[in-house]
């Protein structure tokens, strides 16, 4: 027999194909942009779904390409929240991509440490991740204790180091700043630019210069290389608590606070809900949560860290300096650093 | 002269390119002329007046004409024996030569890193050898970038020579060797010079191919050895110098555009032999 598609059979496939849009419609949702971390889409964000009955659809990228998408779509914001390190979200500051967080919508940022409100609360840190060192456990018999130990001969071609184009490779621009001035390592980053002599010493023990870290982590998993300057406690401790031969050091001269940030997008969709979302990252009890999943200090002082989880006090620099000079340091670290 | 209205079926193609390819390219010409204050050069300028970026284009260069040479190298015999062979011997070369390119170039490049690693299977069988008494470094090299860009790209230099060779009658040598040539100078006047169109089609594909590689130089150098692309993605995301990158890719285009051009005009010039 003949098929003909009659209207009402048309209209009903039609109704069929719409159900799971208007399915979804029941549902609140907010776009998130920010890292491709594990831990946020499995663990973190199920549980603020359910407990606040919104769908969270996360898009997980680097920052800079994150605050591309914000830039693009400025006209008809589409984010509703944006997860990016404080370098980056100065610069979204400085266009007007951002939001101010307002105490009242949120008022778990009351409880925060003066430090993780930068910029009179324009974002939040949502956790201080740490960087300093991470050391390979087969090949060395003990945590370096000092960042002069980097320069030991003793690592020729056993050292990489991150990029300048990642935020993470402040570490041992600061570590070579402290070596060269004397300095504390808190005050090194305006000197800065007094490091790069130092830095350069340290070519004979460096096998690469990473702009991809998985790689790296992956060469020093394998025993390739023996110090790796400076994936944060994100990964180097997550990796360590799957077994992988790596640690953290905590070096005499200080730990560095990564900067982890949200904020609101301006104009976004839903901006209600994505203050919910923030309020709840920032909340004592899901800061805990985030403190052990994420190998963070958290920043909520009525946070309590999981037991077994011993961050030192971090040092908190001034990323707004960081970012008015960043392109500076990044041409003069691949000139001077990265080059043959 | 009547126009053929099988023409019109290319319409298609050229628009869908057009829209995708040609418009993108002409705002990237634009933006590499285009300052805050107007028309400007300085982006030419600042690259080319820059003895660092100067010392990049020279890089990529090296590296586009070391691995077209070495695909070259070993590509042009392989297209032969791939050609000559019969049955199941075609198949097994064909696998061996073409199934790498459904591997993505991702995973080949961190293959690489694992095979040259200190305990890799490289200084494994060197060892076991006996011809080196420790493991030698090999990973994050110039010999390891070029032999990983030579791996990825070596189907490309393979095809269009093994289509062409495989049209040449295999009885040409003998033909030529009753008359007296010896095998070195049959290949030399009469094979080479029928296989050259496979030989430019080859290297302007691999050349435009690797002078504008940017997975494989950052997975087997890093930051080490600068690559024009790597420098483009460098100014478009992290300098946020659009002016400089596209410049860049502009310096790029040329450089890829005057080897196909050329390599079109020496096909001409060889096909009208």
């Amino acid at each position: 027999m003949p098929f003909f598609a009659t209207r009402r059979a048309l209209l009903g496939g039609t109704a069929m194909l719409a159900a799971p849009a208007a399915l979804r419609a029941q549902t609140p949702e907010i776009f998130v942009g920010g890292p491709a971390s594990p831990g946020l889409t499995d663990i973190l964000f199920p549980i603020i779904e359910k407990k606040h009955g919104f769908k969270i659809l996360f898009e997980g990228t680097n920052s800079l390409i994150n605050l591309e998408k914000i830039r693009s779509n400025k006209a008809r914001p589409t984010m509703t929240v944006t997860m990016m390190d404080d370098p980056v979200l100065i610069l979204g500051e400085r266009e007007g991509l951002l939001e101010p967080l307002r105490g009242k919508a949120i008022p778990n940022l009351a409880d925060l440490r003066a430090d993780a409100k930068p910029r009179e609360a324009m974002w939040a840190n949502w956790c201080f991740p740490a960087a300093s060192i991470s050391w390979q456990t087969q090949n060395m018999k003990a945590a370096p204790t000092s960042y002069a130990e980097v320069w030991d001969p003793k690592y020729r071609d056993k050292v990489i180091l991150i990029s300048m184009r990642i935020t993470q490779a402040v570490v041992p621009l600061l570590a070579a700043t402290h070596l060269a001035t004397g300095k504390p390592l808190g005050e090194c980053l305006k000197l800065a630019d007094e490091g790069f002599g130092k830095l350069r010493e340290l070519k004979p023990n460096i096998l690469q210069i990473t702009t991809n870290p998985p790689q790296a982590q992956q060469l020093q998993e394998s025993g390739e290389v023996d110090l790796y300057l400076s994936p944060d406690s994100r990964t180097t401790l997550f990796r360590k608590s799957q077994k992988a031969p790596v640690d953290l050091a905590f070096p005499k001269e200080g730990t560095v606070a990564m900067p982890a940030g949200v904020a609101l997008v301006k104009g976004g969709p839903n901006q209600a809900l994505g203050e919910t979302f923030i309020n709840e990252l920032l909340s004592p009890e899901t800061q805990a949560l985030v403190a052990g999943t994420f190998f963070s200090k958290p920043t909520n002082t009525k946070a309590v860290a999981p037991a077994g989880l011993n961050l030192p006090d971090l040092v908190v620099l001034d990323w707004e300096y960081f970012a008015d000079n960043r392109n500076r340091w990044i041409e003069r670290f691949e000139r001077e650093i990265s080059a043959r | 002269m009547k126009r053929d209205p099988l023409g019109l079926l290319a319409l298609p193609g050229v628009g869908y390119l057009a829209l995708v390819f040609l418009a993108p390219l002409l705002l990237l010409l634009w933006s590499s002329v285009r300052g805050p204050e107007g028309w400007t050069l300085d982006g030419y300028v600042r690259l080319l007046g820059d003895p660092y970026y100067r010392g990049v284009i020279a890089a990529s260069l090296q590296l586009a004409l070391i691995t077209t040479g070495g695909a070259l190298l070993l590509g042009y015999p392989a297209a032969f024996a791939l050609a000559r062979a019969r049955g199941g011997w075609q198949v097994v070369l064909f696998a061996l030569i073409f199934l790498p390119l459904t591997v993505s170039i991702i995973v080949k490049s961190f293959g690489w890193g694992i095979v040259l690693r200190r305990d890799g299977i490289l200084n494994w069988a060197l060892l076991n050898l006996g011809l080196i008494e420790r493991p030698v470094r090999m990973i994050f090299t110039e010999g390891a970038l070029y032999a990983g860009m030579i791996n990825v790209f070596l189907p490309f230099m393979v095809l269009p020579i093994f289509a062409v060779v495989r049209m040449l009658d295999p009885r040409l040598p003998d033909a030529a060797a009753t008359l007296g040539a010896s095998p070195w100078f049959s290949f030399r006047r009469v094979t080479l010079p029928l296989s050259l169109p496979g030989v430019v089609a080859g290297v302007s594909l691999v050349f435009s191919l690797s002078v504008a590689a940017y997975v494989t130089p950052s997975l087997l150098m890093g930051d080490r050895y600068m690559t024009m692309s790597m420098v483009m993605a460098k100014a478009f995301l992290n300098l946020r110098d659009w002016q400089l990158g596209a410049a860049m890719a502009a310096v790029l285009l040329a450089m890829a555009l005057a080897v196909v051009v050329g390599a079109a005009a020496l096909q001409r010039r060889l096909g009208g032999r």
